[in-house]
């Protein structure tokens, strides 16, 4: 069972930083749902084959926004990823942590997924992000594992970001 | 000072707000149905937790007692099963502690993790009701658990008997029940019942019927123009939504729908099969949809998503208000198919294949659902001989992924489908 802040005493802490909290851990599970969800709907076929060669290797994810004992998710590696876990890996691969304020953590989420996999996508992420610290690497054992995840977060290429066509009427 | 009276609402609100922000910002033109609901869910919820904080009253209820009763009082309206189901949707961690907690007390682990999740969130002293409202229906899962959700929370408990017999005899007397619940939540709430506030609710209510018929009309077209999430989605936003945010919802899926078929637009995939799903769509996952569209299957209807009852007239004063929420409220899907006789859930499911040109049926035999499981040999024979379709059927907990995962529920579709002939 995933650890869980107990609630079974709400009279001695204090409600408004018990319900702060499991809105944190709520939050971090919701990106969690997300992220899979992106990866497992529009990654393409390339990046999912190269996750599926890193079969059952750990990735975990840090959210220093959001402090609470576990304010990170775990992915296994897999061709079709299941849901992270929310707790530290026993045994990381990698570390990435989005090192940026909560207000500016999702802006920078939607940007990593609307950019399109390739040199020039890569290359953003290493200006924009890494060299700015606010992308933190640090491949444990393995920075093969790190790429092989993150071209799947960069999922700019598939089609459903193409701007529609307009019609004659909206022309 | 807020007395956090309804924490898993509060998370709720929390959830909803970053993944509509992430939606908004990431897609500009996909998941617009998607986005509607997490909007809609995103303001009804808002709306509860701000009264919840002023220090108005709490009833929970079950998504088959008619809400919009509720409308009449100065409270916040709570439905339970939504919140387990909710989180489970959007959050990785579900509701599956909660799910653990009420198991972990004795409570059954075949028994209905919608009911299961509330009785874990309740012993976490996560609510705190000051009333609770059910009908007997649908299912044993919601007269077992309603008493245990009342013991954990010291609330009242308002229960209606609801007949076996849905017929006219049947929904006067169901009638005369809300009457008497009626009557009760005023005591309760310590309330008179402001009947000019239910009117109103009733006929957004009724303007959401409209745009839910039209919805229906449109989908008679091949290729369908609205995609496979509309099945989840109008489970969860009919009784989850207040009347208006619910009239909204449906007004923007229309509009939607219309402009799509206008532009002859299919689901992502091509729209190579037309399915649907004769109980429930999983709930656990909200992508399931997103994916079976990108493998070209559409769900047209699931149990939840055609509604068989008409919007309500306002104009012959409350008797005959309350007579016609009874009705709807004994024909509101999985009440109408599960708490009578067995022909109604086979009946509706060979019209919505036959009226809708299904190609296939899958069944998603839900471990707390005994009134459903027990009928799918009688489903399966009467689409295949009265449709000629196939159907398949996957043990899962609509719930709890830890039953059957979404992919294994992925890799039994794709097998499905297979065996399909697909157009090309």
């Amino acid at each position: 069972m995933q650890t869980k802040t107990k609630a079974s005493d709400l009279d001695q802490i204090n409600k408004d930083e018990l319900v702060s909290k499991l809105k944190k851990e709520a939050i971090i599970a919701n990106f969690g749902r997300l992220l899979t969800v992106l990866i497992n709907l529009l990654a393409n076929e390339k990046s999912l084959e190269k996750l599926g060669k890193r079969e059952g290797q750990e990735i975990q994810i840090n959210f220093p926004a959001y402090d609470i004992e576990n304010n990170c998710i775990t992915f296994v590696l897999s061709k079709t990823p299941s849901d992270p876990y929310i707790k530290p890996s026993e045994n990381p691969k990698a570390v990435i942590t989005f090192n940026v304020k909560e207000d500016n953590l999702i802006p920078m989420l939607v940007d990593i997924i609307t950019t399109k996999y390739g040199i020039l996508g890569l290359l953003k992420l290493v200006f924009k992000y890494m060299l700015t610290r606010r992308i933190k690497f640090k491949p444990l054992k393995s920075l093969g594992a790190i790429i092989a995840l993150m071209r799947c977060f960069l999922i700019g290429n598939h089609d459903v970001f193409k701007r529609p066509k307009k019609t004659m009427e909206e022309v | 000072m807020n007395d956090h009276k309804i924490i898993p609402y509060e998370i709720l609100l929390e959830v909803v707000g970053k993944t509509s922000e992430i939606l908004d910002m990431a897609f500009k033109d996909y998941m617009h149905i998607l986005k509607a609901f997490v909007r809609g869910i995103k303001s009804t919820v808002g709306d509860c937790v701000k009264k919840a904080e002023e220090g108005f009253p709490i009833v929970g209820h079950h998504f088959a007692f008619p809400g919009e009763m509720l409308q009449a009082y100065d409270c916040v309206p709570v439905v339970l099963e939504a919140c387990t189901y909710m989180l489970a949707a959007l959050t990785t961690t579900g509701s599956e502690h909660y799910y653990d907690l009420a198991e972990a007390q004795g409570h059954p682990f075949h028994s209905c993790t919608s009911q299961k999740g509330i009785i874990g969130m309740s012993i976490d002293n996560l609510f705190d009701f000051d009333v609770l409202v059910t009908p007997t229906a649908p299912c044993d899962n919601t007269i077992a658990s309603y008493p245990i959700i009342q013991y954990y929370n010291y609330s009242d408990l308002i229960i209606g008997d609801m007949p076996s017999y849905h017929s006219e005899k049947g929904y006067k007397y169901f009638g005369e029940e809300l009457k008497i619940m009626n009557k009760d939540l005023g005591k309760s709430l310590n309330q008179e019942p402001d009947y000019e506030k239910l009117i109103k609710g009733i006929e957004y209510n009724n303007q959401a019927l409209k745009y839910i018929s039209e919805i229906n009309e449109l989908k008679k077209n091949i290729p369908s123009p609205f995609t496979s999430i509309l099945c989840p989605a109008t489970t969860g936003a009919y009784p989850i939504l207040n009347p208006k945010d619910k009239a909204e919802f449906f007004r923007e899926v229309l509009e939607i729908g219309k402009k799509r078929y206008k532009n002859n637009q299919a689901i992502v995939g091509g729209e190579k099969i037309r399915a649907i799903f004769p109980y429930m769509s999983v709930f656990f996952d909200i992508a399931l949809g997103e994916w079976l569209d990108l493998q070209g299957m559409n769900i047209l209807f699931d149990l939840f998503s055609y509604l068989y009852f008409d919007p309500i007239d306002t104009s012959n004063g409350i008797d005959s208000i309350m007579n016609g929420l009874a009705k709807q409220a004994m024909e509101y899907p999985m009440t109408r198919q599960s708490q009578g006789f067995a022909d109604k859930m086979i009946e509706d499911s060979v019209f919505l294949a036959r009226e809708y040109q299904a190609e296939c049926a899958i069944f998603t035999a839900h471990i707390g659902c005994k009134q459903g499981v027990s009928l799918i040999q009688l489903v399966r024979e009467a689409l295949r001989d009265e449709v000629g379709i196939p159907m398949l059927t996957i043990d899962i907990d609509v719930g709890d992924k830890r039953f059957t995962s979404i992919n294994t529920i992925k890799k039994e579709i794709m097998n499905f489908i297979k065996t399909l002939d697909l157009k090309s």
